[in-house]
């Protein structure tokens, strides 16, 4: 009997979980059989309001303002489309992939160059080749550098919607009263002033132990992360960087990390006039509005090494592949990245105009901050082909281990990483 | 022949009614554990990303081998094993005593009980965000050590100090569940094996080492196993103080957070539900040779 | 007793007290401290203010939150106690065939950790639409073997008589359960209801990876996902953290009589 019993509990659990893995195809075929459909019934009545949602991050209520302003304007050119902004908070990534994978993901999504690759490669998103000839948007008004992050095996998934490049924020008030008149220039410069400016508890320079900041340092010394398909963080350039970049914190003793400064970022520390200078992008600006409004601050290029360099960062719209209202869709994502969407962005100065012919619009707003768009001359895009985040991870914990004292020199520290990569 | 034919249409009624008893439980568990669990056994022989299915395909022991050689993953079992080494006697260890104590007779035995218990009634991201307050750079704890001449840390943030920082996270959260239990235990005690030692002049030392510690051995074994499992499978804490990274340096990475990351980050889930498999033997093996130390000791 | 012995008890009671209560006073202090205050260790009882609770009230969605919690925790803990104690008055007290064997896989499931099956069943979740929806978060953890084992326990160890005479009476197995038995098991039921709604409100992992728009978060997910960026503002963010603790301490404070007699009549041990 009880032989019995179990074979047919195993029999019903096999049932099930051929049950489970039929279901799978039964519903793929069933959602597909809706695209066909609603594709369809969509090209007979276009005038039928749709509703889209909008898929993004907010790192600051000016950027939300951004997307709503756009988002009135579009209602007005368009007021057959609805669209209902979803803000994923927490880990961007790992949610937006979650809701893909449950095909709850919004129509149209931000994306970071970054990770782009991944889930361009993956086919979850929509090419957009033929809605760009079929609207005939001038896609070659987008900077190069910014269009390529989201193209991939000769297709375009997404249309850049503003970028920022790294640019060294100083505390005006700190350097006069060091007497320093002027941001530093060379590496040598900054290790000098920041020298002179780390007194009294305060440091002279914040350093986020990341990638996305000293790899601009090791593109100026000649290094490079990833070229060709292939990762090269233990080149002798890339290490000489780190050993100069860690030994602010671990050798000088002029720089330190916000952690260590008890911030979160190096905005917090800047803010918190716990550093004299910091390394990021136009992000900082409506950050330290909110914070530290009356901060005495300016905007300089990165002080450069053999040659110049500097990081860009850049944010596309793409469409989900199983959106169901693509034209609609479309429309948007061209509106947003267009000159119309894209003049609140030069108006709000947050961000730079993914648009070459919007540039000038800023430069003449904007004054003090062209320190970001002179930057866009000389910028490397952040990514590194499928391993994306995989890289600046590795990296990370590279230069946390010198900053940490936990590895002996730059050059053994990089060459584990790239041992840990495969490469 | 009646009789006998009513008596088994008594089992047989009986026997209906035990499975329709049982059949929510059977019902989730096929769905949810047992069917999941072959699923995930078939999976990690496979490279599945849930993103992209179709590119599904089967690689063997790929997966398993790939295990050996990844550095995080044997930095998160170390991490874990070290953890639990530490945690499980301590908080043990800690439990019986305040167990002990509040199973003497002193005044406000209920308000100590309460006190003891409510960390485990707590929420583990509560407690989490109240530790990392606590023990920030310029929070209280180092501000107290600076009075008494110690330097403190960013305890969260060094690579020496954030797992065992966790650990007194845990064992602080987590002693309540274990003193009640143990509680539960002395109380079964019958008194007079107690008065009859101490007519025989055993003093309290004695009566404790000779009658409470043999007869709490059900309630040890017990509390050993469920802390062990519970350790093993240390999440929350370590995502909350790291924001998922499992950092500073991968030190507070445990084996569970690494699946996570892997699973549903990376959406490597192949891979993922082979780490989650070592770890399944793991507990099993734990829990087997704890069963066998503590069978072996009882005779 | 001697004294000295005495005197290391209450040393001990009430440096332990002050261990686990500590934080907590700590942190409602600070909850209820202006922005200004926080990084200061000293307490102005003037300024002291309930503008953080009403600030992460009116500005964040904590209320649904605490809502979502509150449902999902009620309709988990209710099923657990309803089905685990079908299943384990069943393995007590009910024969019938294949008993043994079910009764060794509920042994045998208490050991599985539930990450091994985190990737399926999201799978599987994710099939039947149930991602971020109360389905998902409350369908697959209705049962519960550590719960069926501990009312098994209890179960054995009631005396059988009345289920007896109820029998003979022609009462259904059913009938028996819920009109008998049932009532009976007050202090098991209490000790269950403790562990599952306790375990369920504080659930993290699993809400966190089903959970992904802001309007379905429980408490937990949505606290962490406030401390992320509001990490400096700590008097708001500990009047998340107290909000999310005071219900079960409340809870606990309510039933902890018949909690711990539970604990001592299920055999827990």
């Amino acid at each position: 009997m009880g032989k019995k019993f179990l074979s047919i509990f195993v029999v019903t659990i096999l049932l099930i979980a051929a049950l489970l893995s039929g279901c799978s195809t039964k519903q793929n075929t069933a959602s597909s059989n809706n695209n066909n459909k609603t594709n369809s019934v969509q090209k007979q009545d276009a005038s039928k309001p749709v509703t889209l949602k909008l898929g993004m991050w907010s790192s600051s209520p000016a950027e939300t303002k951004i997307v709503n302003d756009q988002l009135a304007a579009f209602k007005k050119k368009y007021p057959n489309i609805n669209v209902q902004i979803e803000t994923i908070v927490g880990d961007y990534m790992q949610k937006l992939q979650t809701e893909i994978a449950a095909n709850v993901a919004p129509d149209v999504f931000y994306l970071d160059s970054m990770p782009a690759p991944q889930l361009m490669s993956s086919g979850v998103l929509e090419p957009l080749d033929d809605y760009i000839k079929k609207y005939n948007v001038d896609v070659n008004d987008f900077e190069p550098s910014l269009l390529s992050a989201f193209q991939w095996e000769g297709k375009t998934y997404g249309l850049p919607k503003d970028y920022n490049t790294l640019a060294l924020f100083y505390n005006k008030d700190m350097f006069n009263a060091a007497g320093i008149s002027e941001p530093p220039k060379t590496w040598e410069e900054l290790k000098a002033d920041a020298q002179k400016l780390t007194k009294n508890g305060v440091k002279g320079l914040v350093l986020s132990s990341d990638l996305a900041r000293f790899e601009a340092f090791m593109l100026q010394n000649g290094g490079s992360i990833y070229k060709d398909g292939k990762v090269t963080l233990n080149l002798p350039e890339n290490a000489q960087v780190l050993d100069f970049y860690t030994g602010l914190i671990t050798k000088d003793k002029v720089a330190d990390t916000p952690q260590n400064l008890g911030g979160g970022w190096n905005g917090d520390v800047f803010a918190a006039k716990k550093a004299a200078m910091a390394i990021e992008g136009g992000w900082m600006i409506p950050f330290l509005k909110d914070k530290a409004p009356n901060l005495n601050y300016g905007i300089a290029e990165l002080p450069e090494g053999k040659q110049k360099a500097t990081l860009a960062f850049t944010v596309a719209y793409v469409m989900n592949k199983n959106s169901k209202h693509k034209d609609e869709a479309f429309k948007l994502l061209e509106f947003l990245t267009g000159k119309e969407g894209q003049q609140f962005v030069v108006d709000s100065g947050l961000a730079l105009p993914s648009r070459k012919s919007m540039e000038e619009g800023f430069r003449a707003k904007y004054p003090d901050r062209v320190a970001f768009i002179d930057g866009a001359a000389y910028s490397y895009p952040w990514q590194f082909g499928l391993l994306g985040t995989k890289v600046s991870d590795a990296a990370n914990k590279a230069s946390d281990s010198l900053i940490m004292k936990q590895a002996k020199n730059a050059q053994e520290a990089l060459d584990n990483a790239q041992k840990q990569l495969g490469q | 022949m009646r009789a006998h034919s009513i008596s088994k249409k008594r089992y047989i009624n009986e026997a209906i009614s035990g499975y329709a008893f049982m059949l929510p439980f059977v019902i989730s568990i096929s769905a949810f554990i047992i069917g999941p669990l072959i699923y995930a056994f078939i999976i990690s022989f496979k490279d599945f990303s849930y993103l992209n299915p179709s590119s599904s395909h089967w690689v063997g022991f790929k997966n398993y081998i790939g295990l050996l050689n990844d550095q995080t993953f044997k930095r998160a079992l170390l991490n874990t094993t070290i953890y639990s080494l530490f945690v499980v006697p301590i908080q043990l260890f800690i439990a019986l005593v305040l167990a002990l104590v509040v199973d003497s007779d002193i005044k406000g035995k209920t308000f100590f009980r309460v006190a003891y218990y409510i960390p485990t009634v707590t929420s583990t991201v509560a407690v989490s965000v109240i530790f990392l307050y606590l023990f920030k750079a310029d929070g209280l704890v180092n501000t107290i050590l600076s009075k008494i001449g110690i330097h403190g840390q960013a305890w969260f943030n060094n690579v020496n100090f954030a797992l065992p920082s966790i650990m007194i996270m845990a064992i602080w959260s987590s002693v309540g569940n274990y003193m009640v239990i143990f509680l539960a235990g002395l109380q079964d005690i019958p008194a007079e094996l107690y008065e009859a030692a101490e007519v025989d002049g055993a003093n309290k030392f004695q009566r404790f080492v000779k009658i409470t510690l043999p007869l709490l051995r059900h309630v040890v074994f017990f509390n050993l196993v469920v802390s062990l499992i519970g350790t093993f499978q240390i999440f929350d804490q370590a995502y909350v103080v790291s924001g998922g990274s499992g950092g500073p340096l991968d030190a507070t990475m445990t084996v569970v957070l690494d699946i996570y990351k892997t699973g549903f980050k990376d959406f490597n889930m192949g891979y993922a539900s082979a780490m989650a498999f070592v770890l399944f033997l793991i507990i099993l093996l734990l829990t087997l040779l704890q069963r066998l130390l503590f069978r072996e000791e009882m005779y | 007793m001697s004294k000295i012995f005495r005197f290391f008890l209450y040393s001990v009671a009430i440096v332990y007290a002050a261990i686990t209560l500590g934080p907590f006073i700590w942190s409602i202090i600070t909850s209820l401290k202006p922005t200004s205050e926080i990084d200061s260790l000293s307490v102005n009882l003037k300024n002291l203010t309930f503008g953080n609770y009403n600030m992460i009230i009116s500005q964040f969605p904590f209320l649904r939150w605490f809502f979502n919690s509150l449902v999902v925790a009620i309709a988990v803990t209710f099923g657990n106690l309803l089905f685990n104690s079908m299943a384990g008055y069943a393995l007590a007290r009910i024969n019938f065939a294949g008993r043994n064997f079910l009764f060794i896989i509920v042994l045998a499931l208490m050991m599985v950790p539930g990450q091994v099956v985190m990737v399926p069943t999201y799978i599987l979740l994710s099939k039947l639409g149930w991602v971020n929806t109360y389905w998902g978060l409350t369908i697959p953890f209705l049962t519960s073997s550590f719960g069926i084992f501990l009312m098994r326990q209890f179960f054995l160890s009631i005396p059988k008589e009345m289920e007896e005479a109820a029998t003979i009476d022609g009462l259904s197995k059913f009938r028996i359960f819920l009109q008998i038995v049932l009532p009976l098991s007050k202090p098991a039921l209490t000790t269950q209801f403790i562990f599952m709604f306790t375990g369920n409100w504080n659930s993290f992992l699993w809400p966190s990876l089903l959970t992904s728009s802001d309007n379905m978060y429980t408490l937990p997910v949505g606290l962490n996902s406030f401390y992320g960026q509001y990490y400096q503002f700590w008097n708001q963010v500990m009047a998340g953290a107290i909000l999310l603790t005071l219900p079960m301490i409340l809870i606990f404070l309510i039933f902890q009589k018949q909690f711990v007699k539970g604990i001592s009549t299920t055999g827990l041990k």
